[in-house]
């Protein structure tokens, strides 16, 4: 009888246990804490977001939040929620991202809100290597905001509240595969709040 | 003395329960969310299923999958290759960046061919099988045979194609001509 209870509370403390480890790993607040590369402000999965190597709880979280990502040697999806200054990204401010191209054969810059496009009448969401205005010495700024701006603007419409940014970078070159944290990646510089 | 055993026991057990019920727990979760994010597919009913439909510029009204791409023309497919493996012909486009990839229930993306390395190994035509396993499909040509994980032989083949300037017409047309030459079919 004992032992049979012994088998029973370790089966009810187990499956306690299981559940709030799974819980408190899938929260939405602790997608940057698991085997990720920080670069700054940037951060993005260590092993690929389409890797069959990627852990357990990444290719969860993978199939919550995201889904059917490449592995890194085709994408690198870097991502923030804020800006340079470690401030929350957010609808009501003006934002300037300056870069320069990294080492990858193409980039995108997108503006995620809740994991889809912020709905806008220009039908513009983000700005690629190949559309985006360049400066004179080649480097190159986007303006994100709801007010209107000059050059390579993405507009947030009408939406309210923190927005996230995701950075691809396709077919990165090896520089930014074996290191990814010292990857010259674009600033977030927040100008002005209306 | 028994009562100190039995408690270092329950300890025991209780870890060794906990890694196995989170191990699977979170696998199943995983399988689980996919298969469902499949069904949300409109080519996922059995008729449309191994079929290659050919996705336009994603605008904010998509919802299909969470953090889409708006520089990609996509296709989609969802495949089912339990009763017969499908072939899959396409045409590489020149300087821009396009990939066929095989993505799996577990979420990984088990097989991807980008252009430069379709274009330097078979030219610009490529043709893909794939089958439940190596030994129902014997490669007659240049095809690559790719077999599917076992829990995943209904998955989803995804053929992404950049667009230089989605607010270009040109650049939109030039993919769509691309997007028509790829097809899918299954091999008898």
């Amino acid at each position: 009888m004992t032992i049979f209870l012994t088998i029973v509370y370790s089966l009810l403390a187990a499956t306690g246990i299981a559940y709030l480890e799974f819980r408190y790993k899938m929260r939405p607040a602790r997608l940057a804490n698991y085997d990720i590369i920080s670069n700054g402000i940037w951060t993005t999965n260590r092993r690929g977001e389409g890797s069959a190597e990627a852990l357990r709880i990444h290719r969860a979280r993978i199939a919550r939040y995201t889904g059917f990502g490449m592995n890194r040697t085709e994408a690198i999806y870097w991502g923030t929620s804020v800006d340079s200054s470690g401030e929350q990204l957010d609808c009501s401010n003006i934002y300037r991202i300056d870069g320069v191209d990294p080492d990858t054969r193409w980039w995108c810059m997108t503006v995620y809100q809740d994991q889809f496009f912020i709905p806008n009448r220009f039908d513009r969401y983000s700005y690629s290597k190949t559309d985006v205005q360049r400066n004179s010495d080649d480097s190159w700024t986007i303006r994100i905001s709801a007010k209107k701006q000059s050059g390579s603007w993405i507009p947030l419409g009408n939406a309210t509240g923190p927005f996230h940014l995701t950075f691809r970078c396709y077919n990165p070159g090896d520089s930014m595969i074996e290191q990814s944290e010292a990857a010259q990646l674009p600033a977030i510089i927040k100008e002005e709040t209306p | 003395m028994n009562m100190v055993f039995l408690i270092a026991a329950g300890l025991v057990l209780t870890l060794v329960l906990e890694r196995v019920l989170y191990i699977s727990g979170i696998t199943a979760y995983t399988y689980y969310l996919t298969d469902r994010r499949l069904k949300g597919f409109p080519n996922y009913k059995r008729k449309w299923q191994n079929q290659l439909f050919h996705g336009k510029i994603t605008t904010d009204k998509a919802r299909l999958v969470p953090a889409p791409t708006p520089h990609a023309m996509v296709s989609s497919c969802i495949y089912n290759v339990n009763k017969t493996p499908i072939f899959l012909k396409a045409i590489v486009p020149d300087g821009v960046y396009w990939s066929i990839a095989f993505h799996g229930r577990n979420q990984a993306c088990y097989f991807t061919l980008n252009d430069i390395e379709a274009r330097n190994q078979y030219g610009q035509e490529v043709e893909v099988v794939l089958t439940k396993s190596k030994k129902f499909y014997q490669a007659v040509g240049n095809e690559i045979v790719v077999a599917a994980p076992r829990l995943s032989r209904i998955g989803l083949i995804l053929i992404r194609t950049i667009v230089m300037d989605p607010s270009n017409p040109d650049n939109i047309n030039q993919v769509r001509e691309i997007q028509k030459k790829a097809f899918i079919e299954t091999v008898a």
